[in-house]
């Protein structure tokens, strides 16, 4: 029967050429046969690429969740967010009248601005209304109308003016514990109408410049430090402050959202075995870290630890005839510290951890001093603080009372500042701790920024790196923490820009170290051959050329 | 009359047989159950008992790497007495089980449609084997009778798979539907049997029934009583164990291979050597090789269907995750039926003296690898690659007969000639 | 009779140890059969809550104190253990075996914790942050190797939120305890080795002792009155033997003495001059502290009560007769307590102090309490492939004793739980009173197997089960895989006859060692390309069957008379179409 079937299909008849290598001798293969064949190929193949395929692509594509990274990139070279520090100043003339107030202010504005070359940070003066005007209507106005209360935190100093007859005038004398320049002139000083300067606007300018001073030098070092893009803004220091803000920034620990302060008491003999450091912390250092809770938190502990001597790898202390003591060199401060002895290993949980190191040497050994300077305490950057403690006593007593313990722990306050990086000027603590927050917002902005830059790198460079979702939408709150950081530096709202750029960089840093990123077993391609091919291979040619040669025998019949 | 006869005494000698060793050699059901040729971990009796211990002690059975068998079968050995304590009980139905399963082969053998199906006479339709030597030949198959005493649960698939087959070949479409539901939900992959067998069903019914039967409505009913069927024994599971985390145990198992037990299948060592990144990647491609087979068969021999499901069983038994040697005792007792075919085998001699090759090596080399310490695991691991190359062989051997055998009825003039394919 | 009567004592002084004040240690030096010496020391500082709260440490170690803290841990016992405690000849075990843990480091903790997850992940916080501390591998401690005890374990501190803790447990059977460990482990104390008894722990000698056990236990006590203070308890127990440690270690292999040193058993007919049967001499040997330990007790530990119970902090526990001479310039105080039997002293401050015991011919043995139960655990069967365990426990004692007996077994070890059988020597009846079985997952979770049995009067009782052994991954196999696989020991804890106090009394079974089968670790790329040529073989060969038109042979042209010329010219075809092929692939 197969002729007569392979007779009445003669269009889709397949003739001997069709079929390469065949001879007339060859019987013409029936239509059924042909197409049964075709189905069959058909059917391996729809198998394959149906199911295979999708398997294929399902097991082995690595998951990358979608990064903003030209945006990131943009972050990183400072395209996004150029900061300034618009700084308001605000003064309190109550005995002026108003238009007088206003023509001081302007010409004190146009002496700063003059005095001004840097940019990126500029004083804005205010007049504000002094809450000691007995104008109640104005009181309302002050309390009411200008919102005084977000005022007051953001105002960064504030100038009373204060008319006096007798004394050198103009002359101004900064609040020691308070954000406050109080000036003492005299009402000839005041601007003329007609005058566009005065001995008493010129004087204010120059002294807020000399307040400001080292904030400009200090944002100008991390601006020059940073990416180039800021370069431009960027106020020429002097060498020597350069030199000066780098040791005291090398000096200084990075800025972390909490800080672990560990006070230990070490002793080479068994005594003292005990200190009364709560009252002692309670007593001295509370208050300083309450002033910094708006800029970091800290946690404290702290652990007595007896037979603990310095570390032997220094050269022994010798005695000093002179000094009456026994003394260390200067160069063996360094390898004091007896890492491999005392258990000073940095605290669980986020944030570095600073040290305090109250060292009460042996009796045979005591007093023991610093050789050159005499000093007993010293700071080890980055790391900590070292006080060794010489008993007034001959007797080393067995327990340090709190009043005993009342120097050491002032040295250790200083030694917390500095390595908090609080600046050295001016004299108003508050102004410094300012001064401090609105450094650490811009140094924030720039570390998370330049991580962004960096993962994006990673990403762009290493292709089989899996992104997992979370980091995504770490990148993404990052972005959004530092783009409102920015903006409420610009409006001069330096809390909220310290406490945004926070949050950014502990996402950034989340986004950047998120483990399963890392760990990803690299395969090179000639080892993915070497696995593929020997099944794949021998798989893939006879479907192949079974595919390949049914369409040379399909395609003349189509052209026919 | 004759025949009843002999078939009771084959019947009879096959039961005696059985439970003569069962009783003689007390010891030897646990001996071949811990062989790992004879009870992967998908049909061991040894984990079978496990698991019905925790269920008996309200444990859930799938909680824990042991058990990966269907949860219908715990009721049903827990109405047996322990087998452990009281073994007879149990013996009793592994017997039965293998005289079901010869009784439904007879059944396949007697419904000719292994020579003669409705589209295809064989022209060596007369060359055939009685029903009954072919029950023998499968009841008295060494791997057979290891399987019964070693009790691995691939018993019951075998039974299931070979009922569906006879009721198919009856063309009774009901019992047909359910058996091989009960067997793909027992190991898996015996639904890939289920358009062959739907093809011979239809065949059939087609022949009984004088009057014609619409194919679609034919096929669409038999679907979905398939769909009906093994859904209804599954969400019986769940509602038995009271969960659906049974799936994960028992077809996640097969599926995934955390099991890496040795048996005499291609997977295990293959998937122990494996790079870990490319494990579902493989996985995949290996459960695509064992599916693609069933289409192109299935269209290619239209004509023979009972053939394609017999040549599947045989592809089962090679290129599944766990097989044992039950299910090539299943597909080497199912070629008997294609007598007609041996003459136009070609490499029956190779197959036969490799298969026996690697029958008698593989406890050796297994014995040298795990007790001896003298061998590793690459002997026994040659030894798989040996079986399944044999297996293979006749698998492909006697798919070369089925179509030499269909060119000979398409082109007489060819017969005892020398071909060549092209 | 006089050393029972100074057992019990033994008992109440280590519980006295743990009495008021913030910081005690003391030395209990045992003679043992067979030249053996048991010295058992043991440390406990106190913090109160507030000052721990406070983070102001001063007995209490910083470093542990923050990483309990952090991970949340109420209570803590950690263990580091090497060897094995002779039952048979040393008798029952100090601290009841409260203080001991099995072979390689064990830990077990009471973690605050929300819901089961939270718990997990401190406990991984804690290992993670122990491992860094004691330089051990604890951070392997994972899912797979934790467990949570349901009867084993009881708190031993006061805990007002017990409902709200989560007790998890885990081992490491595989790891060596080593100096590593014993160095952070004297860092914790106060005098840290410089003065006390801790001057006398050295690492050589202390791991080349028979049997040693550190542990470190943190508990929180309160008082009646409501006040609370958190008590870290540091205990290092050894087994030394004698004649070992006295070697010098400078050349510490031994010889023989000269025949004239050996006392010979003069009954054997064969003794002369030149033969001689060495007598097992009923002489007890004659050893100092400076010889055991290298070095004596450099004093005092300033931190311990002047007087007082605590002020003895070196205790020796012989019979009376036993000389004991005390080598020190500084001024000490010797005590006879409980009828001479436990002589303790006074440590001088400042001066070295040393103990020397002459050898001497005693009269009165030692007498040993002996242990309310002897436990063993071993493997039966060979082969890589099954096994099965067996664990016989003997009870020599007149009473009945009811016990916990806790297994925690690697997932690739997968017990037959219906195949457990418990028998009694002399009754029929089943011990096991309760069961609790949390059966392995692979890869996610190992086997928690806990049993409550009950054992007669001077019976043994024989536990078995099988086990099948899972083949790994080859990645999973450590580098060397054929040493095999370690299982933790079998935790015994007597709930009757149980202790006074809330230690408990327990028993550990030795580890085990199992060999797991193992692959070709060179073969990867070989099993890929053999199998996949198998298979590519079946494919291609049923694939061409499929799809290739079948004609006679005689109707291809060229392919002649057929035959096998035509065969062979067919698969030279093919092979040409391979080749093809593959270089069109490649």
């Amino acid at each position: 029967m197969p002729p007569s079937r392979g007779a009445d299909a003669s269009p889709a008849f397949s003739t001997p050429d069709q079929v390469p290598k065949m001879t007339a001798k060859t019987p013409p293969e029936s239509t059924e046969s042909l197409w049964l064949r075709r189905c069959v190929i058909m059917s391996f193949w729809a198998v394959a690429i149906c199911l295979g395929l999708p398997m294929w692509w399902k097991t082995t594509a690595i998951y990358r969740a979608e990064l903003p990274l030209q945006a990131m990139t943009d972050w990183a070279d400072g395209k996004m967010c150029k900061p300034v520090f618009p700084l308001r100043i605000a003064i309190e003339a109550p005995t002026l009248p108003e238009q007088d107030a206003q023509h001081l202010l302007q010409t004190t504005q146009h002496a700063l601005d003059d005095l001004n070359e840097f940019s990126a940070h500029h004083l804005r003066l205010m007049l504000t209304e002094s809450p000691l005007t007995p104008n109640i209507s104005q009181q309302v106005v002050t309390h009411h109308g200008l919102g005084t209360r977000s005022n007051d935190e953001d105002i960064a100093l504030s100038i009373r003016l204060i008319p006096v007859e007798t004394g050198a005038t103009p002359r101004s004398q900064l609040q020691p514990y308070a954000p406050t320049l109080d000036v003492y002139y005299t009402h000839n000083q005041l601007p003329p109408p007609s005058s566009t300067s005065s001995p008493l606007a010129t004087s204010i300018a120059h002294e807020l410049d000399k307040i400001f001073a080292e904030e400009q030098a200090l944002l100008a070092y991390l601006l020059s430090t940073t990416s180039g893009a800021h370069a431009a803004k960027m106020k020429s220091l002097s060498p020597g402050t350069f030199t000066e803000l780098e040791r005291q920034s090398t000096r200084a620990l990075k800025y972390a959202p909490t800080y672990h302060l560990t006070f230990s008491l070490f002793t080479p003999t068994s005594v003292p075995s005990a200190w009364e450091i709560e009252s002692a912390l309670q007593r001295y250092l509370s208050p300083l870290l309450e002033s910094f809770s708006a800029i970091s938190n800290f946690t404290v502990d702290s652990q007595v630890q007896l037979y603990a001597g310095f570390s032997p790898s220094i050269r022994a202390p010798e005695y000093d005839e002179a000094m009456q003591a026994w003394t260390l060199r200067k160069e063996d401060l360094s390898g004091f510290i007896n890492a491999a002895e005392w258990p000073l290993s940095p605290s669980i949980g986020h944030g570095p951890t600073v040290n305090f190191v109250l060292y009460v040497p042996d009796q045979s050994q005591s007093p023991l001093l610093v050789k050159e300077n005499g000093g007993n305490s010293w700071l080890v950057p980055q790391w900590g603080g070292v006080l060794i403690l010489n008993p007034a006593s001959s007797q080393t007593p067995t327990t340090l009372t709190k009043d005993a313990l009342a120097p050491a722990m002032h040295s250790f306050a200083d030694q917390l500042l500095s390595l908090l990086g609080l600046p050295q000027s001016p004299a108003s603590f508050p102004l410094r701790l300012s001064t401090l927050k609105r450094v650490r917002a811009a140094s924030l902005i720039f570390s998370a920024s330049s991580t962004m830059g960096a993962l994006a790198r990673l990403t762009r460079q290493l292709e089989s790196i899996p992104v997992p979702d979370t980091v995504a939408r770490s990148v993404d709150s990052t972005m959004a923490h530092l783009q409102q950081s920015c903006d409420l530096l610009r409006d001069g709202r330096f809390q909220g820009a310290l406490e945004h750029a926070r949050n950014a960089e502990s996402e950034a840093e989340k986004a950047f170290f998120e483990r399963s990123m890392v760990g990803q077993v690299y395969f090179p391609d000639e080892h993915k051959v070497a696995v593929y091919l020997p099944l794949l291979g021998p798989v893939a040619v006879p479907l192949i050329m079974a595919a390949l040669k049914e369409l040379k025998s399909v395609l003349p019949g189509r052209r026919r | 009359m004759a025949s009843d006869q002999q078939k009771a005494l084959l019947f009879g000698a096959a039961a005696a047989v059985r439970l003569i060793l069962f009783t003689a050699f007390p010891s030897l059901p646990n001996l071949l159950a811990g062989r790992v040729e004879v009870s992967t971990p998908v049909t061991s009796f040894k984990r079978l008992q496990e698991g019905l211990f925790l269920y008996t002690h309200n444990v859930s059975p799938y909680d824990g790497g042991v058990y990966h068998q269907a949860p219908l079968l715990l009721p049903l050995f827990s109405l047996l007495p322990d087998p452990s304590y009281y073994p007879f009980a149990t013996n009793l139905l592994y017997t039965a089980l293998d005289l079901l399963a010869a009784q439904a082969l007879v059944q396949i053998a007697e419904s000719s449609q292994a020579v003669t199906p409705r589209l295809f006479k064989s022209s060596r339709k007369d060359l055939r084997w009685s029903s009954l030597a072919i029950a023998a030949g499968f009841l008295f198959n060494p791997l057979t009778v290891a399987t019964c005493i070693a009790r691995s649960t691939s018993a019951f698939t075998n039974l299931f798979i070979l009922t569906a087959m006879a009721k198919a070949s009856q063309g009774a479409s009901i019992t047909f539907v359910f058996a091989l539901s009960l067997a793909s939900y027992l190991a898996m992959h015996p639904i890939l049997l289920f358009p062959p067998l739907l093809l011979l069903c239809y065949d059939v019914r087609v022949v009984k029934s004088k009057s014609t039967v619409d194919p679609l409505a034919f096929s669409v009913s038999h679907v979905l009583g398939l769909v009906v069927a093994a859904g209804g024994l599954l969400y019986m599971s769940a509602l038995l164990t009271g969960s659906w985390e049974y799936l994960a145990a028992t077809y996640g198992v097969r599926l995934l291979l955390p099991d890496l037990t040795p048996n005499v299948g291609l997977w295990w060592y293959y998937f122990t050597e494996m790079f870990d990144s490319f494990r579902e990647f493989f996985l995949g491609v290996f459960w695509l090789h064992v599916a693609s087979y069933m289409p192109g068969l299935t269209i290619r021999l239209r004509k023979q269907p009972l053939f394609v499901a017999v040549t599947l069983t045989g592809i089962f038994a090679v290129f599944t995750p766990y097989p044992s040697i039950a299910d090539a005792s299943l597909y080497l007792s199912l070629v008997t039926l294609f007598r007609h075919l041996f003459p136009l085998m070609r490499y029956s001699f190779l197959a036969s003296a490799t298969i026996l090759y690697a029958s008698f090596l593989g406890p050796a080399f297994y014995y040298l690898w795990i007790y001896a310490g003298s061998g590793n695991a690459n002997f026994f691991y040659a030894i798989t690659l040996v079986w399944s190359l044999g297996l293979s062989v006749v698998v492909g051997d006697s798919l070369y007969a089925a179509l030499r055998d269909e060119l000979d009825v398409e082109r007489p003039e060819l017969r005892g000639k020398e071909v060549t394919r092209i | 009779m006089l050393s029972f009567r100074s057992l019990i004592f033994f008992h109440a002084l280590v519980a006295c140890v743990l009495g008021s004040s913030d910081y005690a240690e003391r030395l209990l030096l045992r003679p043992l059969p067979q030249s053996a010496l048991l010295a058992s020391f043991n440390f406990r500082s106190n913090e109160s809550f507030t000052s721990f709260e406070q983070q102001n440490f001063r007995y209490f170690p910083r470093s542990l104190a923050q990483i309990l803290q952090h991970a949340g841990t109420k209570e803590l016992h950690l263990r580091f253990s090497l060897g094995r405690w002779d039952a048979e000849s040393w008798g029952e075990r100090p601290h009841n075996g409260a203080r001991e843990g099995g072979t390689g480091v064990e830990l077990w903790a009471w973690l605050d914790a929300e819901n089961e997850q939270e718990a997990f992940s401190r406990w991984l916080t804690l290992t993670n942050t122990l491992s860094g501390l004691f330089c051990a591998s604890l951070n392997f401690i994972d899912a797979t190797k934790t467990i949570r005890p349901v009867m084993s374990f009881q708190p031993e501190g006061d805990h007002p939120n017990l409902s709200q803790l989560h007790l998890l447990h885990g081992t490491l059977p595989h790891e060596v305890v080593c100096t590593e460990n014993l160095t952070p482990f004297l860092k914790l104390l106060p005098c840290k080795g410089k003065a006390g008894i801790s001057s006398l722990l050295d690492g050589h000698k202390l791991f080349d002792a028979s049997w040693q056990t550190m542990s470190i236990d943190v508990r929180p006590v309160c008082e009646a009155s409501g006040e609370c203070i958190l008590e870290m308890e540091q205990t290092v127990d050894m087994v030394l033997d004698i004649d070992r440690s006295k070697r010098p270690r400078d050349n510490p292999i031994p010889r023989p003495l000269p025949i004239e040193e050996i006392e010979c058993d003069t009954s054997k007919g064969y003794n002369a001059a030149d033969t001689c049967y060495p007598l097992h001499g009923s002489a007890e040997p004659d050893f100092s502290l400076s010889q055991l330990f290298g070095r004596p007790i450099k004093g005092a530990c300033p931190l311990t009560d002047s007087d007082g119970e605590n002020a003895n902090t070196v205790c020796i526990n012989t019979p009376p007769e036993r000389t004991v001479h005390a080598n020190t310039t500084g001024p000490y105080v010797e005590s006879r307590l409980v009828a001479d039997t436990l002589r303790c002293y006074k440590l001088p401050t400042g001066a070295d102090f040393d103990l020397s015991l002459p050898s001497q011919q005693m009269t009165t043995g030692l007498m040993l309490q002996p242990p309310s139960l002897f436990a063993a655990r071993h493997i039966n069967g060979h082969g890589q492939e099954r096994g099965s365990i067996q664990t016989t426990i003997r009870n020599p004692t007149s009473s009945a004793v009811d016990f916990i007996y806790l297994e925690s077994l690697p997932w690739f070890m997968k017990p037959y739980i219906h195949t457990l059988r418990a028998r009694v020597s002399n009754s029929l009846e089943n011990p096991i009173t309760e069961t609790f079985y949390k059966p392995a997952v692979d890869r996610h979770r190992g086997t928690h197997l806990e049993l409550r049995m009950l054992i007669p009067a001077s019976s043994t009782l024989t536990l078995t089960y099988d086990f099948e052994k899972a083949i790994l991954r080859y990645t999973e196999y450590p580098p060397d895989a054929n040493r095999g696989f370690d299982a933790a020991p079998a935790v015994i804890r007597l709930v009757s006859p149980g202790s006074a106090d809330r230690k408990g009394v327990y028993i550990r079974t030795t580890s085990l060692l199992l060999p797991l089968p193992t692959p070709d670790f060179s073969m990867p790329y070989n099993v890929i390309i053999l199998t996949s040529t198998v298979m590519a073989l079946g494919f291609g060969n049923i694939f061409n069957l499929l799809v290739r038109r079948i004609v006679g042979a005689d109707e291809v042209p060229g392919a002649g008379t057929g035959g096998i010329r035509g065969v062979i010219k067919g698969k030279v075809e093919r092979l040409r179409a391979l080749l093809g092929g593959v270089k069109k692939n490649t």
